[in-house]
């Protein structure tokens, strides 16, 4: 165990807003955030995946990070849950350090995901897959009909009570994508990870889907959405972090950070590359 | 498939009797938590049969412990056996970990064949059954199935019990996904490990029950591959769960009252089908 779970001096009245440019770790006189990142850094090789990430994110706020494919996106939400280890830096969760935790350990602490690509439990139904979640996430994990109990409240909450004994098979990709956030929410997250949980979804899903993300954030705790297009971001963004080839371009309110030029550059860039104009 | 399980059928003398029945569902519960439950397709889970039949043979000669002290001393045995090898051999999936276990039972075998100290010269562990120094009076035929019957009704029970507990929760994710159980908050390696040792645990008691049986013992009793595959056979017949694996002794049973003995070329053949078998369904699912 790492000593500092405690502060010396902690002031209530202060709101725990974002700083743009973050002291280290030492900090005073801010309330501890939920999550600190810092140097966060991990390479593959030759290649450099994330590099030197600093990031916070507070109870009650959502933090959008976006980016071009590659830039590093997934490979964050892997090193905050423990499916892959960083070559530099580390993260906190309420100030107990967790960089090297076993996975297992990081959900029962409170941070939760989805996967990009939706990974259902097949042989069970959708309240089946819930309460199995539900039942092993973080304490005070609850016996078997307490799961049961929680695990239908997270289906009326993401919309998924009609479909509660449907396989895996019979949903579309909306609906997987809900499932998805049931089950990370069953585990009683204080940390939310959602890595695009709009991804290939279209019209209404869309926007039922925004909707959704709006209620995630709550006083006890905080959320991370990976996402990519532009309206969904301005509307279920707190916070917005803008990597680009591994590295954290811009941070702050949505707007500003997508009015910056090197912001700009660097996704219409991305965009033009993709097809072909560049 | 059938032909491979009916190699199964062929292992236990006395094919047909009530004992056999309730042996076989013993053993098919063992292998169902391992192998059914968490998904690991155990080849070599009669090495718990056989540590837990030599440690019940031990406590009764060397001991003079009672037959119902030893049995489940030979069980507890065999559950510290899985916990200290559980970790290294679960570490591998799939026809890896078919292999990790063939390759456990067979060396054990060995390391107890060349043991001096186990038995006489002649290899063979007596446990006595007549006269001044026995440590039990030997349970009549009936005995034994009521013994065994209880065995099978425990084993069913407890099973019944894990499937609805956290780590029936957590076994079925494994199964089916391990690299996700991490992330529901899922300790995996503990919990294959507990369901490793749980059914060695039964497969001990059992091998306890079988040996003052047979009371003559050799590695080469205890340790027949040809239960492995028993075990094997009767899940994959019957299906996993708590039921199925009763179903599939019951089919199995059947089956070798039915089946003469085979050449051992071929059931060599078979058991080999058998193993390919099995694994290509688990990968397949
Ligand atoms: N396991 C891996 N091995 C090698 N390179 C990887 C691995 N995972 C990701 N990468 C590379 O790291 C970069 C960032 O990937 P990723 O985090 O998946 O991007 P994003 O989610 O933002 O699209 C990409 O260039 C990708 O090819
Ligand atoms: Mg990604």
């Amino acid at each position: 165990m790492t000593g500092s779970t405690t502060r010396a001096s902690r002031p209530a009245s202060r709101s725990p807003g974002p700083t743009g440019t973050s002291d280290p770790a030492g900090d005073c006189g801010e309330a501890a955030p939920l999550l600190k990142v810092r140097g966060l850094t991990r390479r593959f090789g030759g290649l450099v995946a994330l590099e030197e990430i600093d990031l916070d994110v507070e109870v009650g706020r959502l933090l959008v990070v976006m980016g071009p494919n590659g830039a590093g996106k997934s490979t964050l939400v892997d090193l905050l849950t423990g499916y892959l280890r960083p070559n530099e830096g580390g993260f906190r969760l309420d100030g107990v350090d967790l960089t090297f935790s076993p996975r297992w350990s990081l959900a029962r602490s409170g941070i939760t995901r989805t996967f990009q690509v939706p990974r259902p439990l097949a042989r069970f139904d959708v309240r089946e897959n819930v309460r199995i979640a539900a039942r092993c996430g973080s304490p005070p994990r609850p016996g078997r009909s307490a799961a049961e109990r929680q695990a239908a409240e997270l289906l009326s909450e993401t919309g998924l009570d009609g479909q509660a004994s449907c396989y895996p098979a019979e949903l579309s990709l909306a609906s997987l994508r809900r499932l998805e956030l049931a089950r990370a929410l069953a585990g009683r997250p204080r940390l939310l990870i959602a890595d695009e949980p709009l991804g290939g979804l279209a019209g209404a899903d869309i926007d039922a889907g925004i909707a959704l993300l709006r209620t995630l954030a709550r006083p006890d705790r905080g959320v991370i959405v990976i996402e990519h297009a532009v309206r969904a971001v301005l509307q279920v963004a707190d916070e917005l972090a803008f990597l680009h080839h591994g590295r954290l371009l811009r941070r702050g309110p949505a707007a500003e950070v997508l009015a910056d030029r090197a912001v700009v550059d660097a996704y219409v860039g991305a965009g033009l590359l993709r097809r072909g104009l560049l | 498939m059938a032909v491979a399980i009916g190699a199964g059928a062929l292992a236990l003398a006395r094919p047909g009797s009530l004992d056999t029945l309730l042996l076989y569902a013993v053993l098919a519960q063992s292998w169902n938590l391992i192998g059914g439950l968490a998904g690991y397709a155990s080849f070599g889970q009669v090495v718990f049969f056989g540590v837990g039949g030599y440690l019940t043979a031990l406590a009764m000669v060397r001991l003079g412990l009672s037959f119902y002290l030893a049995m489940p001393l030979g069980g507890l045995g065999a559950a510290l056996f899985g916990l200290a090898v559980g970790d290294l051999v679960l570490r591998v999936r799939g026809l890896y970990f078919a292999v990790a276990t063939l390759v456990l039972a067979g060396a054990t075998k060995a390391v107890l064949s060349s043991w001096p100290g186990l038995a006489g010269p002649s290899g063979v562990l007596t446990i006595t059954t007549v006269g001044l120094h026995q440590p039990t009076a030997r349970p009549g035929p009936l005995g034994f199935d009521a013994v065994y019957l209880a065995l099978a009704a425990v084993s069913t029970a407890g099973v019944s019990v894990l499937v609805r507990s956290r780590l029936g929760d957590s076994l079925a994710v494994i199964r089916d996904d391990e690299d996700l159980a991490g992330a529901l908050g899922i300790a995996v390696r503990p919990a294959k490990v507990a369901a490793f040792s749980l059914s060695g645990a039964l497969a001990g008691l059992a091998g306890g029950v079988y040996a003052f049986q047979v009371t003559a013992l050799s590695p080469a009793v205890l340790f027949a591959p040809l239960l492995s595959v028993v075990m094997v056979a009767a899940v994959v017949a019957g299906g996993a769960g708590v039921l199925g694996p009763l179903r599939g002794a019951v089919l199995l049973w059947l089956l070798s009252a039915g089946v003469g003995s085979l050449a051992p070329e071929l059931r060599d053949v078979l058991v080999a089908s058998l193993i390919v078998a099995v694994v290509l369904v688990e990968e397949g699912r």
